[in-house]
């Protein structure tokens, strides 16, 4: 199981998202807004990484921005969460440095698999 | 001949006199030289009086009376005698008298009489010398009938017509240009144009006026500048001027024609303002929507999401009732996504507000990432789902979005409306007029649609819902719609092929370009 965590200033979106993770059996971390998120990615060495576009402080974009630059912490992949309308968010997003994206609503039958296949086949020591 | 022409009573003995007058009568081919006596009596007739009055010398030499050249009304009305009396008494009589000619045909002749006397200073006859006059006569009416028409003309026009010579002084105006300035006729002609000009322009104006007559073509006035007026009583009011050169026999002129553009001024001002409001307005709306778009999905994520989780009965087992609930919820909220979804689409296309960018792009990637993330709604409903592409990969100029789009659209389509079976997506590659033509087909093998339902299908909100079985489809009646516009805008179109209970195959073609 991973600790998965969860950029999104929606509160209500955001219970959804943790609420799904927990239930799957994850470790999900939550963040309201980029800085707090980068804050939790420098601590907490998350093993992936689900981040909102628009955000507070800083945007999704910046955190990716960031996060890609840092040696240490590029490798953990990093989703981005776009509305269904919005295809060419997509394309922007992948372009910006995410590793995939996931659409919203989220469905939550098909939500954490869809998370799952993101995940690195971690070493078993690293696994909670 | 000469000889002929004379009666011994003019005739002295001086032969070279006698040859020099002969001559001169001779050649006077244009004017009747006519002489009578007292009585009236003619003495003398020359080749001009035979050739305008039509008698031979013979025929009129003392044979006949000066009145045979007199109109008949003329004759009883006593004008011979009148111009005789005339003559006697002033030395001379002029004037415009009517002729006739031998063959009766009338004319208007210029005519001057001078009396003939002895040495004694007695009167001894006349001398008569006319010249027609009708051709004259018809000019001059034509002139003026040609005048007449000109200021008719201008008086007909609907604007303010001024006639200008190049001293710049008004010689014709119409009667609308009285209206327009308040001035009469007598107060403009022979004034300068400039009484018509507000006085700040006065400096340049006649700069212009001089530098039209180099170039005199017909033109609008001032083009780019606003021109105003000047009325008499101070007024200045905004004009618009067309300019036209006007050859006459006096020079040339310059024809100018003035409207009164105060109203289309306030018209248009009016209009400016209405158009930024409009805008305004416009900006308003789009901003409402992308406002209104994140408004309304935001609570409605949490409802799918929650929804949702609950059916998975992750909190806790269900009772079939909260279940079935449960369901409508999250359809009727579904329902209300792609609701809004569509709407936005559609408002944006409809407003031109669509920008397409055009790229290459390869097809098969777009149908795999459509097919990815509709397989598992397929599948969920125990669907099978196939997809049928060429391996070579096939780039096509295209907005890569407004294809997604259609392709989901359709795949989403095909899903709902197909409760057993399969739904099919397949790329084909064809040849039309010589034009490479991208075929994308969707087929299922749904319920199918009726040929009579073709037709409505691709308006907004035309779900169809012939029987009540069809009420269950959840679907905005917008996405095929929307699709068949965003194919429009790619330059391509969706057709439909369709039995009922046979499925349906919706075609996407987009030609090269």
């Amino acid at each position: 199981m991973a600790r998965i965590l969860v950029i999104e200033d929606n509160p209500v979106n955001l219970d959804l998202m943790v609420y799904l993770l927990n239930a799957f059996g994850h470790t999900p971390l939550a963040a309201a807004d980029g800085e707090v998120g980068i804050a939790l990615i420098r601590d907490e060495k998350p093993h992936l990484i689900i981040c909102d576009i628009q955000l507070p402080k800083l945007s999704g974009y910046e955190v990716v921005q960031w996060l890609k630059k840092e040696p240490a912490l590029r490798a953990i992949p990093i989703l981005a969460v776009t509305a269904y309308a919005m295809v060419g968010d997509r394309d922007k997003a992948l372009a910006a440095g995410f590793d995939g994206y996931l659409t919203k609503p989220i469905q939550p039958e098909t939500f954490v698999s869809q998370v799952e296949s993101f995940l690195h086949d971690t070493p078993s020591e690293n696994r909670l | 001949m000469t000889a002929k022409s004379f009666n011994s009573m003019v005739v002295e003995d001086i032969p070279e006199v006698l040859d020099f007058i002969g001559s001169i009568l001779e050649s006077s081919t244009e004017y009747a030289i006519i002489g009578y006596d007292l009585n009236g009596k003619i003495v003398l007739w020359n080749e001009g009086a035979r050739r305008l009055y039509g008698y031979d010398p013979l025929e009129v030499l003392s044979k006949q009376r000066i009145s045979i050249l007199h109109i008949s009304e003329d004759n009883s009305s006593g004008k011979p005698d009148e111009i005789k009396n005339a003559t006697l008494g002033q030395g001379k009589w002029e004037g415009t008298v009517a002729q006739v000619r031998q063959d009766g045909e009338r004319f208007m002749a210029r005519v001057v009489v001078t009396p003939r006397h002895d040495k004694n200073g007695r009167p001894t006859g006349f001398l008569l010398i006319s010249k027609d006059i009708s051709e004259e006569i018809h000019l001059t009416a034509r002139r003026q009938q040609a005048e007449e028409k000109f200021r008719s003309l201008l008086e007909s026009a609907p604007d303010a017509m001024v006639i200008v010579d190049q001293a710049g002084r008004i010689t014709l105006i119409n009667s609308q240009t009285e209206k327009l300035f308040g001035y009469t006729r007598r107060e403009l002609l022979g004034n300068l144009i400039e009484i018509l000009v507000p006085e700040r322009f006065h400096d340049i104006h006649p700069n212009h006026r001089r530098h039209y007559f180099t170039e005199p073509r017909v033109r609008p006035m001032g083009a780019g500048f606003e021109l105003y007026g000047l009325h008499k009583n101070g007024r200045e009011f905004p004009v618009e001027i067309s300019l036209s050169p006007l050859e006459t026999e006096g020079g040339m002129l310059i024809t100018a024609a003035i409207r009164d553009v105060t109203e289309r001024s306030l018209f248009e001002k009016a209009l400016q303002e209405k158009n930024i409001e409009l805008e305004n307005a416009n900006l308003a709306k789009d901003r409402f929507l992308a406002s209104m778009s994140h408004e309304l999905r935001t609570p409605l994520n949490a409802i799918i999401g929650f929804a949702g989780t609950l059916l998975m009965k992750l909190p806790g087992p269900l009772t079939a009732d909260q279940e079935k609930h449960l369901t409508t919820i999250r359809t009727s909220a579904n329902h209300l996504h792609s609701l809004i979804n569509d709407l936005l689409d559609l408002a944006k296309i409809e407003s031109g507000k669509v920008e397409l960018k055009l790229e290459p792009v390869i097809c098969q990637e777009v149908i795999l990432e459509v097919a990815a993330s509709l397989r598992p709604l397929a599948e969920t409903k125990g669907l099978r789902f196939a997809v049928d592409m060429p391996d070579r990969p096939h780039p096509i100029r295209v907005d890569r979005r407004a294809l997604s789009q259609i392709i989901i659209n359709l795949t989403d389509n095909a899903i709902k409306f197909t409760e057993q079976g399969e739904v099919h997506l397949a790329l084909l590659i064809s040849q039309q007029n010589g034009q490479a033509v991208t075929e994308i087909r969707v087929t299922d093998s749904g319920i199918g649609i009726r040929p009579q339902d073709q037709d409505r299908l691709f308006r907004a909100f035309e779900q169809l819902e012939t029987t009540s079985l069809h009420r269950r489809y959840e679907g905005t009646g917008l996405g095929l719609h929307l699709s068949q516009k965003l194919a429009e805008l790619l330059g391509g179109t969706i057709t439909l092929h369709s039995e009922p209970d046979q499925g349906s195959t919706f075609t996407l073609l987009l030609p090269e370009r």
